[in-house]
Order: C-alpha cells, then sequence, then structure tokens
C-alpha cells in the first residue's frame, strides 16, 4: 500500500480526442434543434432557417463519423453533449430573441468545434484520423463563415445576400471580409483533450 | 507539367529508368531532378498552390479594377485584398518549412494546370465566371492540405500548417460563394476528391 490513490487507466489519446469532438457535435445537434424551434427562426427569413437546418444535418453526420471512429479505435461512443459549455448554451438559447444574437451564439459555438477538431489534428497519430479532423475543422470553419456575414448584415441592417450582380454590389465593402477573419485558424479555444471522455 | 519534364518521364517510362537516363541526357532537354522527396514535396505542393492563388486573385484585382465586369463590387474587392494577404502568409508558411529544411523556396506556381487556371480568368465575362474560377481553386487548395494532413508522416510544423491553413481556405470559398450569390455550396464533409495530385507540381 503506497497511500497514493488508484487510477483508472487513461484511454488512449485518439479515443478520448475522438469523444470530446463527439461531445461538441453533440451540444452542436443540440443547440441547432433548439435554435430551429426559436420564434425569431420560425418567424424569421428562410436562409436563416435553411442555414440552421443545413448545419444541424451536417453535425449530425460529424457526430456519427466521430463514434464510428472512436468505436473503430476500441472506445465508448459518446452520445452526451459536452457538460463544460452545455448548462451555459442552453441557458443562452433560451433567452434569445433575436436573429444577429442567435448567429452571435452558434458562430461561438462553430468556432469552439472548429478550433478542437484542428487542435486535435495537431495532436493524432494517425494518418486517416488527423484527415479526418482537418475534414470538418473545416465544415465547422465555413459554416463560422457564413454566419459571422449573415451576423455582420443583420448588425449593420442590411438584407441577406441575394443571387443578382445587383444584390451584390449593394453588399457594404466591410462585409466582404467578414467571413474571412484569420490567415491562420486559431487553437487557443480548443477544448481538452479529455473533456468530453466517456464516462 | 512542363515540356522538358514531360519528355523526361515520358522517356523513362518507354525504356526504363536506366537506359531512359543514358538516352535522355544527351538531348540536353532533362531537368534537373526535384529538390523535394517525401514529405518536403507535399509541402513544396502546398507553397506552389500558394503561389497560384496569388497570381489568380492579382489577376482578378486588375479585372475589378478595369471595371471589366461593369460597376465596382466593394465586399468582393475587400475580400481579394485579404485574401491575398492570407495567401501570402501562407505561402510564407509553406516555404519556412523548406527553408529550414536547406530546401529551395517555392517561388511562382510550378503547376501543370497554371496556364489553363490563368486563361480561364483571363477569359472570363462575368463576376459569376471568376468568381468561380477561384472558388474552385480555394477548394482544391483545402483538400489537398486535408489529404496532406493525413499523407505526411507524422505531427510537426507540416500537419500545423496542414490543418490550420485548410479550414481557412475553405472559408474563402464558403464566404465567396454566400456573399456574391446568396448561395451556400457547403456539404457535410470537406472531402479530397478535388485535392491537387502530386504529380502536379513540376518543379
Amino acid at each position: 500500500m503506497t497511500g497514493s490513490p488508484h487510477l483508472a487507466p487513461q484511454p488512449p489519446l485518439d479515443v478520448l480526442v475522438l469523444q470530446t469532438a463527439a461531445a461538441l457535435e453533440n451540444l452542436a445537434v443540440e443547440s441547432y434543434t433548439s435554435a430551429a424551434g426559436l420564434p425569431c427562426v420560425t418567424r424569421g427569413s428562410g436562409q436563416l432557417r435553411a442555414l440552421i437546418a443545413r448545419n444541424l444535418a451536417h453535425h449530425l453526420a460529424h457526430a456519427g463519423a466521430f463514434n464510428q471512429a472512436v468505436a473503430g479505435a476500441g472506445g465508448a461512443r459518446q452520445h452526451a453533449a459536452d457538460a463544460r459549455y452545455a448548462a451555459t448554451v442552453r441557458r443562452l438559447l433560451a433567452g434569445t430573441t433575436d436573429p444577429a444574437s442567435l448567429a452571435n451564439l452558434l458562430t461561438e459555438l462553430e468556432g469552439i468545434n472548429a478550433q478542437t477538431c484542428t487542435r486535435f489534428a495537431t495532436l493524432a497519430e494517425g494518418g486517416s484520423l488527423r484527415s479526418l479532423f482537418v475534414n470538418v475543422a473545416s465544415v465547422e470553419a465555413q459554416h463560422g463563415s457564413e454566419l459571422l456575414i449573415v451576423r455582420t448584415l443583420l448588425d449593420g441592417g442590411h438584407a441577406e445576400p441575394g443571387a443578382t450582380a445587383a444584390a451584390a454590389r449593394a453588399i457594404p465593402a466591410a462585409v466582404g471580409t467578414a467571413g474571412i477573419p484569420q490567415a491562420a485558424y486559431p487553437t487557443a479555444d480548443a477544448s481538452a483533450i479529455d473533456e468530453g471522455a466517456a464516462r | 507539367m512542363s515540356g522538358s519534364r514531360r519528355s523526361f518521364v515520358l522517356c523513362a517510362a518507354g525504356v526504363g529508368l536506366g537506359f531512359a537516363l543514358d538516352a535522355c541526357s544527351g538531348s540536353g532537354s532533362a531537368p534537373p531532378p526535384s529538390p523535394y522527396s517525401g514529405d518536403l514535396r507535399t509541402v513544396a505542393l502546398a507553397a506552389a498552390l500558394e503561389n497560384q492563388a496569388l497570381s489568380a486573385y492579382r489577376a482578378v484585382e486588375t479585372a475589378l479594377r478595369a471595371g471589366r465586369f461593369g460597376p465596382a463590387i466593394p465586399a468582393l474587392a475587400t475580400f481579394v485584398r485579404t485574401a491575398l494577404d492570407h495567401h501570402t502568409r501562407h505561402a510564407a508558411t509553406w516555404n519556412a518549412i523548406l527553408r529550414d529544411a536547406r530546401k529551395p523556396v517555392v517561388s511562382g506556381a510550378p503547376l501543370s494546370g497554371h496556364a489553363r487556371l490563368m486563361d480561364a480568368i483571363a477569359a472570363a465575362s462575368s463576376v459569376d465566371e471568376i468568381v468561380a474560377a477561384v472558388r474552385r481553386l480555394e477548394n482544391q487548395a483545402a483538400q489537398t492540405h486535408t489529404a496532406a494532413a493525413g499523407s505526411l508522416a507524422g505531427p510537426g510544423p507540416a500537419v500545423s500548417a496542414a490543418a490550420t491553413i485548410a479550414p481557412v481556405e475553405a472559408m474563402h470559398a464558403a464566404a465567396l460563394g454566400y456573399l456574391l450569390s446568396g448561395r451556400s455550396g457547403v456539404t457535410s464533409f470537406l472531402g479530397t476528391a478535388e485535392a491537387v495530385p502530386m504529380t502536379e507540381l513540376t518543379a
């Protein structure tokens, strides 16, 4: 007896990062599902409704991909939403009454997911796992890009992008860079590797 | 692929490498062997794609300034300036990896499809056409970097570059489409089907 606490063996790195990525995707699925039912969305623009429905479908696919990979790596699938953020996001969503605030919150969520996947891509040992993380990080970053454009247009009281050349010419210059804020994708807000570990 | 390099490959493929080196050396057309191999060839391809993006965006900027597509499009003009800044930084990141490995940096766009891309931009007769051309190259760059993250030997500066640059190229593609058409081309997975193959690199 050494007096030190008995510690359960830590799962392999690949299992931990996949479970955490799945937990964040589950949070995104839950959040977009709630967002789709908000009055500011159901009574709002068709373009925002379409973005929310499409992003929800993408996050479902990402959660499935991460859980399939974690099962392949010998770990338990993660079906719960990320515990670090879930309560805060639920509270914020419940109080959201306008599309700009909603776009802001969803942009933050997408940023956390994308930064986490970017960071995990630099840690993973296997090539297929690295590629999966970069693949998903890029899609989350694209979601964030479009939401940033939506938010900037809403903040300025401008119409959503249109399909005609005249509509494109009416978009203010500042909106042209709203969706591409960084030259290198950051990782400062990435989650810890074991944040979403299945308990 | 440049004519001289194509000649070398055809020569080597036709008669066997050892004999081909002899047979081809007398013509004076064989290029020097590539200074890049293994992971550094992946890095060189990425640097070439960034330089290609710079050439493409400069051509777009020139066309916009000349009013080739009618009245100004302020949002596209600011987008192009920022994208140029981003791709300049990306090229510097990839070339720093080559420099640290004591390999020559990639200047210009030594890619077999480069002239075709520039021709398409020069021939574009509408904003839609020119935007489609640069969106395609952004998607190709993002997918090439995604594939690179999987093919590189292991964690290190090249994987970090691929992981932090691919999402930015993907954002360029998404933002361009959404801003100028109101339609999103984002799909559930980026994929790698449009990744530029290593055989396109002519350096």
